[in-house]
């Protein structure tokens, strides 16, 4: 053997062995790392749970089916006034650094984790709201003490409500401070912190102490690739084993016979009016112009064309099937473009004016399609429709604003959520005129459901509520709904044999210790 | 020289300063990093607390003033997005992107100045044409989708090269190409070259080489090139501020952690101090660069002094 062929000969043994080493490592290729910082309690969703989710375990978690399941958390029960709920903890999980996880872990996590003033956690003025105090009953159990009933508390610390119900390791970030911690986060997650380059790649490893089991990969590596035909491409040389991708791209995908896999909690998409009820010359005023609106638009045609077929018509929004209060009953508006005009010149609006903003918001990437889409079957009917593009930081201002600014007032905005599991906590933000942020139900339209499902003292309670408010809501045609679709989808490569994605707000990190890798 | 050099560095301070000025004042006009941190549904107390942690509910005026001393002791603040100092993420991602520029440089540089030589030596021959080709080309393709396309080639379909990301050397190739050879340097050093080449070569001292004999190729390559070169690198220190700029889209398509990428995560984010301190550190980086190149015009041309 001469030296060329002994050199070539010691290279292809090296590339093999490290080929055989990077074997148990899942890559996953992601379009963003959001703030990446890896705090929970001080970042958006995505860098809280879209990178940091597989490090975190939650209290309670939402199957695919919508089922609560225990967690951390092994059984709940509300008390007898309802003001306290007291949960029972694992005695076998542990964080990372090899501590328990306790019950003065949970009460650190809900009041001085999430609940400081710090926090941006969505839901954090509720819970704050919400919670009297924590009590460490005993190392594994622990009582919430609540200022009003809450019955779907065990809900809302799900992996699908957001990130208070990820437990926080209370000794280490005392001893090493936020600062610190959001450098070398310890959870009690399937996955253990090791390295982050900056803009770059995140590694974890496998937590072997697991109390629910090890991960079947040892390593997992999150890369940060913003262009999703560089995605695709890396996925299909084999450098990533499972990658984010959009809806447009699925049919590619799945033709080079790769899996898709998809979050089981659909995105709502909708249209939203805004103001229609502050002045009575709006012509979105008058409620034969909304349903008009609303008659225009042929669904089934839009979910086939624009979302492959990997949805439903709506009826409601943004509440999604799995959530409480979902109003199953109600139909989607039927698609009657002749009943639409009729219904506008009846109304004396025939030819108005309305300008339709569009957004990437909520995951949804074809927000612009969308739009384009509902236009061309509102301009069908005489609607003249000006798609205005814009963002949502340069939307918000206005969309937030109290009262609706003028400008928006009998506008429209193309938007995108994915619907909570507690249908009060979308009804909130979206609908509800007072201390809501879009206010699109008219003043006193819910605010008795709303304030009942509030005081309720039981889920049922809760869901007869939410879905009475919805059911005036449809009847009065206060916005456009569109449809509920597979938003947050995912490529998988030949390495991944299966992946069973359970619903976290549309992101797979925490489904990750999951996979499961396909035979050598 | 000395006064020269004093002179060049006080104007490149004074620049500075109208710059800092400039991109605080621009970065602010595209809207509050309030609205990416916080959720959709985030009260006014929130914002509030917020704003009041970021130090962005005090006067703007004071803001400024307050970056500007931070900026003199060399501090650039803390991004807002991953609450970070800007100079560690600068000091992370920079030599990043002086790689890729580098690399691009370098391997526009090996075509263009054969290739630019070349053609002027033979005008309206087979050099030329294809030397005005490759300048069209380079000049009017797109570079993001010239990145796609050649992802979609050589990793896509051949699997030779690396789709994306920094690692070995293979890493580096595709984006490169795409910035080096699609991003106007090529063409602008081949238009340049072989424009400065021409005239050169019609110069007094040029005949003056041929009637004493000198070899053709040595005209060619030592008495006329480094004279045709003097143009070529003031582009080079001209334009080496603007590749860097121009990272932006060849990092994102390549996900290659340099600069770019940071200026453009912080924008999307509307990370402020990070904005300010690209933009601050790109235009230190070119009004160095546009110095050197002076400095470099004397050693180059003994005819040049600066008095």
């Amino acid at each position: 053997m001469n030296r060329l062929t002994a050199f070539a000969v010691g290279a292809a043994l090296l590339v093999g062995i490290s080929a055989a080493a990077d074997a148990r490592t899942l890559r996953y290729a992601q379009s963003s790392f959001g703030e990446e910082n890896l705090d929970p309690t001080v970042t958006s969703i995505v860098a809280a749970v879209g990178t940091g989710g597989p490090l975190w375990d939650w209290l309670t978690e939402l199957d695919a089916d919508g089922s609560l399941r225990p967690r951390l958390a092994t059984s709940w029960q509300q008390s007898d006034d309802r003001l306290s709920w007291t949960l029972d903890l694992r005695d076998d999980a542990t964080f990372h650094d090899g501590s328990p996880v306790t019950a003065e872990d949970v009460r650190f996590s809900l009041l001085e984790g999430f609940g400081r003033p710090e926090s941006k956690a969505s839901r954090a003025p509720q819970f704050r709201k919400a919670i009297k105090d924590v009590v460490a009953v005993d190392p594994h159990k622990v009582r919430i003490e609540l200022t009003s009933p809450w019955p779907t508390l065990p809900y809302d610390i799900s992996t699908q409500a957001g990130v208070e119900g990820i437990v926080l390791p209370k000794a280490y970030i005392e001893r090493v401070g936020w600062d610190a911690f959001a450098r070398e986060p310890v959870g009690s997650g399937p996955w253990k912190f090791a390295r982050h380059q900056m803009g770059d790649m995140i590694e974890y490893e496998a937590n072997e102490s697991y109390w629910g089991g090890a991960p079947r990969f040892d390593k997992l590596r999150l890369l940060l690739v913003p262009e999703e035909s560089t995605r695709l491409a890396m996925l299909s040389a084999g450098e990533v084993d499972i990658a984010d991708i959009t809806l447009d791209s699925v049919p590619v995908v799945e033709g080079e016979g790769m899996q898709v896999v998809a979050d089981p909690q659909r995105s709502s998409v909708r249209v939203q009016l805004y103001g229609t009820y502050y002045d009575e010359a709006l012509p979105t005023a008058d409620p034969r112009v909304r349903k008009a609106l609303n008659l225009a638009i042929n669904r089934q045609e839009l979910v086939d064309a624009l979302f492959g077929g990997s949805g439903n018509p709506a009826a409601v929004f943004p509440i999604g099937p799995l959530s409480i209060g979902y109003p199953a009953d109600l139909q989607p508006y039927p698609f009657d473009p002749e009943e639409a005009r009729r219904l506008l010149d009846e109304a004396g609006q025939s030819g108005f004016r309305i300008k339709l903003y569009s957004m990437p918001v909520g995951g949804l990437q074809i927000h612009q399609q969308v739009a384009e889409a509902v236009a061309g079957y509102w301009e069908a009917i005489g609607v003249r429709t000006e798609v205005v593009p814009t963002d949502f930081g340069a939307f918000r201002p206005m969309y937030m604003a109290h009262p609706t600014p003028e400008a928006l007032r009998g506008q429209a905005s193309v938007f995108a959520t994915t619907a909570r599991v507690n249908g009060l906590d979308d009804l909130t933000p979206f609908w509800v005129n007072q201390g809501g942020l879009a206010k699109m139900a008219a003043p006193g339209e819910i605010d008795a459901e709303y304030a009942a499902a509030n005081q309720a003292s039981s889920t049922e309670e809760i869901a007869s509520n939410v879905a009475a408010a919805y059911r005036k809501l449809y009847e009065d045609y206060r916005g456009i709904p569109l449809a509920d679709v597979t938003v947050a989808v995912w490529a998988l490569g030949p390495a991944i044999e299966s992946l069973a994605v359970a619903p976290a707000r549309g992101y797979v990190a925490p489904s990750l210790s999951r996979a499961v890798p396909a035979a050598q | 020289m000395k006064r020269y050099i004093l002179s060049r560095v006080g104007q490149g301070l004074a620049t500075l300063l109208v710059v800092s000025l400039f991109v605080f004042v621009m970065v602010r006009m595209t809207g509050s990093p309030l609205d990416m941190l916080l959720p959709v549904e985030a009260t006014p107390e929130m914002r509030a607390q917020a704003a009041e942690e970021l130090a962005l509910d005090r006067p703007v005026v004071v803001q400024y003033f307050v970056f500007l001393g931070n900026l003199l002791q060399g501090d650039l603040g803390t991004s807002i997005r991953t609450r970070l100092p800007v100079t560690e993420l600068l000091a992370d991602r920079l030599p990043n992107t002086l790689q890729l520029v580098g690399a691009s440089i370098v391997l526009a540089l090996l075509i263009a100045v054969p290739l630019g030589v070349a053609a002027a030596l033979g005008r309206g021959g087979f050099w030329d044409g294809l030397a005005r080709a490759m300048a069209l080309l380079g000049q009017s393709i797109p570079s993001f989708w010239v990145g796609i396309v050649l992802i979609a080639i050589f990793s896509g379909v051949l699997g030779w090269l690396p789709a994306g990301r920094q690692g070995g050397p293979e890493h580096l190739v595709l984006p490169a190409v795409t910035l080096g050879l699609f991003g106007f340097m090529l063409s602008g050093v081949l238009r340049l070259l072989r424009g400065s080449m021409i005239d050169v070569l019609d110069g007094d001292f040029i005949r003056f080489a041929r009637i004493k004999g000198v070899p053709e190729r040595r005209i060619a390559w030592h008495h006329a090139l480094s004279n045709a070169l003097i143009p070529v690198i003031t582009f080079i220190g001209f334009y080496f501020g603007i590749m860097m700029s121009g990272t932006v889209v060849v990092e994102t398509v390549f996900a290659w952690p340099g600069v770019g990428r940071l200026a453009y995560e912080a924008v999307q984010w509307r990370d402020y101090p990070v904005v300010q301190g690209v933009v601050i550190v790109i235009a230190l980086i070119t009004i160095l660069a546009n110095l050197a190149v002076d400095l470099l015009y004397c050693y180059l041309d003994p005819r040049i002094r600066y008095g």
